[in-house]
């Protein structure tokens, strides 16, 4: 596919400071948004923004597995979104949204966005103090970033959708990384394996979850 | 000539989707996955690994290395005792999931774990191994969720907990592949240590990241929690000690097996303190395992070929422990649609056969004799009396915080029955399910009375692996 060839050698020049902004910008997203949409797109911008990171890392072609893998995770979490969505509609629940409201004000949006103001100064701490052997400084935040506000995001919730986004967050942060140390196409491509799989078990128990309380009334029924 | 790792691999592959299609009849679809499983164990058992034999008709030559990619996988000695366990347990299972159906999707992604399993003992690459039992951790989460709608949790923190585990093998893998380019530049043994630690700790479980163990339990089919708190343990284990014997200089930091130690005995104490209070057997069932991994663990820490032995022993004893418990804790799901003991009452007259196997099979996670528990209990007292009373001691009384946990389920069973399932006090267990449950009861009282079975396996795993380390 030379289309995403062409779109990450258009965005080169932002990879760098600007991509590593960008992503600590999605990341925030995922964590303290509630709004399921807003939270896949930043996932699939933070994949992008990756992408152009892991250009500097690995050959364009490994980086290019990198971003056709996020670009189709994201459609697989829209799908299980918008059919938790759609049933839950259909049977007249009042929750439309695979993302329920945040389980209690401890952990609502202020102290999310708290959070991730911790998880800054954790990050600039970090940074400069222990900074990740074989990559740039300005990647190694990034790959800071992603890993704590995945982290964070974890700890936050035990809805599958939020958590998986998280997960994937961190597991993004965790490439960057590892992209660094080692670039072969066999770690890559079972790396690509194992995040496709995780979406799709995030996918599968995004449904669980939310379709499931519909299932077992209408069993009642 | 089929060389053993594509067989191992490739053949429960094949099997899966052949499995999954068939679904809908149960006897067949357990019959086609137990037999592949058990087939694939008794080559591992039975067949040599240097010299061609014949499998199904065909000629194979189980030690006969594959390269993909670049990367070697082989069939060693241990490895094929190990998968041979593995597959076994894992006939065993699918067979049973014939009469105590464990739900749609267990044989066939039971299948795929156990392939998942076999690449991740055969493959010589720590990276590709770690991803491989990644992998499975995955896969295994379909059967974990199953056809259950109210919780997701099992699964959820299973995946999360072994994907939070995959980063420090990825680094540390690095550093090995480093070191073997160039000695001279090895990384501080101090960072090894750390990697290694945070990742097995994360991967056995031991306290504080033992929070997916009872998760699963409560979560997860009963006879699928047999199954991953089994195969997976090996699998690790496995991985852990043939790391060692590869890298031995990594034993000259103690960090390692200090945590096993000491998070070792945290997790027996976290789990005997936390059964004795539970209100339900999934989460029972949980801290159970914990008390019994804990105890591993600490055998494990000795780094001796008694301790790794009585380590895996203890493997194979709780394999048959939670299969006794799970069958039937799952007759008992099935029937009251809860495994809380506010709503068991009534299921011992109900169902006095899964009750009797879910009470013993409890008991024999802790360790109580006349049941197989008690045999691998027994020589991990055994093992550390003299030098580490207090040890024993403490191990002793996780055995009975487990105990008394099961005794309260009991009294629970024996309560009289709630009000929506009096109407069901008329109905018997079906005919095939109560010889499965009572066959198995058979099995750990067997044997807790001749367990040389498993002690010689676990014996011919830790000789084959070149133990003890120097």
């Amino acid at each position: 596919m030379p289309i995403f060839a062409e779109i990450l050698e258009k965005l080169s020049f932002l990879a760098g400071v600007p991509a590593v902004a960008g992503l600590a910008l999605t990341a925030s997203l995922i964590v303290v948004s509630g709004n399921w949409r807003l939270s896949l797109l930043a996932l699939l911008a933070q994949y992008i923004l990756a992408g152009l990171l892991f250009t500097r890392l690995l050959p364009l072609q490994l980086a290019q597995i990198k971003l056709y893998v996020g670009v189709l995770i994201c459609p697989m979490l829209y799908w299980a979104a918008r059919r938790v969505e759609w049933t839950r509609k259909r049977h007249r629940q009042p929750e439309g949204s695979p993302l329920p409201p945040w389980p209690a004000l401890a952990m609502g949006l202020p102290f999310r966005v708290l959070g991730m103001v911790l998880i800054g100064l954790a990050v600039y701490a970090l940074g400069p103090s222990y900074p990740l052997p074989q990559v740039p400084w300005e990647i190694g935040l990034a790959c800071y970033w992603l890993g704590l506000s995945g982290l964070l995001g974890l700890i936050l919730t035990d809805e599958p959708f939020q958590a998986g986004l998280a997960l994937l967050t961190f597991v993004t942060g965790c490439e960057l990384f590892y992209a660094g140390l080692e670039s072969s196409l066999l770690a890559t491509g079972f790396l690509a394996i194992g995040n496709l799989l995780l979406a799709v078990v995030v996918a599968y128990l995004t449904v669980a979850r939310g379709v499931g309380p519909v299932v077992v009334r209408e069993a009642g029924k | 000539m089929i060389p053993g790792p594509l067989l191992l691999i490739v053949l429960p592959l094949i099997a899966a989707p052949v499995v999954y299609l068939v679904r809908r009849w149960t006897l067949i679809a357990s019959a086609l996955a137990a037999g592949t499983s058990l087939a694939l164990g008794l080559a591992c058992l039975r067949l040599p690994l240097d010299a061609p034999a014949t499998f199904l008709g065909r000629p194979v030559q189980l030690g006969q290395p594959v390269v993909v990619l670049g990367r070697e996988l082989v069939l060693q000695p241990a490895g094929a005792s190990a998968l041979g366990f593995i597959f076994v347990l894992g006939a065993v299972l699918f067979f049973l999931a014939w009469g105590i159906p464990q739900g749609r999707l267990f044989c066939p992604v039971g299948l795929i774990l156990l392939s998942a399993i076999s690449a991740n003992v055969m493959i010589r690459h720590l990276l590709f191994a770690v991803l491989a039992l990644w992998l499975a951790a995955l896969v295994a989460a379909f059967f974990i969720q199953g056809d259950r709608h109210d919780s997701v949790r099992g699964a959820l923190r299973y995946i999360t907990m072994h994907t939070l585990a995959v980063p420090s093998f990825l680094v540390v893998s690095w550093l090995f592949d480093l070191y073997i380019e160039n000695p001279d530049i090895l990384a501080p043994l101090r960072t090894f240590a750390i990697l290694l630690t945070l990742g097995f700790s994360i991967l056995l479980a031991v306290v504080p990241f033992q929070g997916w163990v009872t998760a699963v339990a409560k979560d997860a089919p009963s006879l699928g929690t047999a199954l991953l708190f089994s195969a997976e343990s090996v699998a690790v284990l496995l991985l852990l000690a043939s790391l060692l014997r590869r890298y031995p200089w990594l034993l000259d930091d103690p960090l390692l097996f200090q945590v096993l130690t000491w998070g070792g005995l945290l997790t027996v104490g976290v789990g005997g303190l936390m059964a004795l209070v539970q209100q339900d057997f999934g989460h029972l069932l949980g801290y159970g395992v914990l008390a019994d991994v804990g105890g591993m663990l600490m055998a494990l820490a000795t780094g001796s070929d008694l301790g790794v032995s009585v380590a895996l022993a203890l493997v194979g004893f709780r394999a048959v422990s939670l299969i006794v418990t799970g069958v039937g804790l799952s007759a008992i799901r099935r029937r009251t649609g809860s495994d809380a003991f506010a709503d068991v009452g009534g299921a011992a007259r109900r169902q006095p056969v899964a009750t009797a196997a879910l009470i013993l099979g409890g008991l024999s996670l802790a360790g109580l004799p006349p049941l197989a528990g008690f045999a691998g209990r027994w020589a991990l007292l055994d093992f550390f009396v003299p030098e580490h009373t207090r040890w024993c001691w403490l191990i002793f009384l996780a055995g009975c915080g487990v105990a008394v946990g099961y005794l309260r389920g009991l009294r629970a069973t024996l309560a009289p029955a709630t009000v929506e399932h009096e109407d069901e006090q008329t109905q018997s267990e079906p005919v095939i399910t109560a010889v499965m449950i009572g066959a198995t009861l058979v099995l750990t009282t067997a044997l807790s009375f001749n367990p040389q079975p498993v002690f010689s396996l676990a014996g011919r795993i830790v000789a084959a692996l070149g133990l003890p380390l120097p």
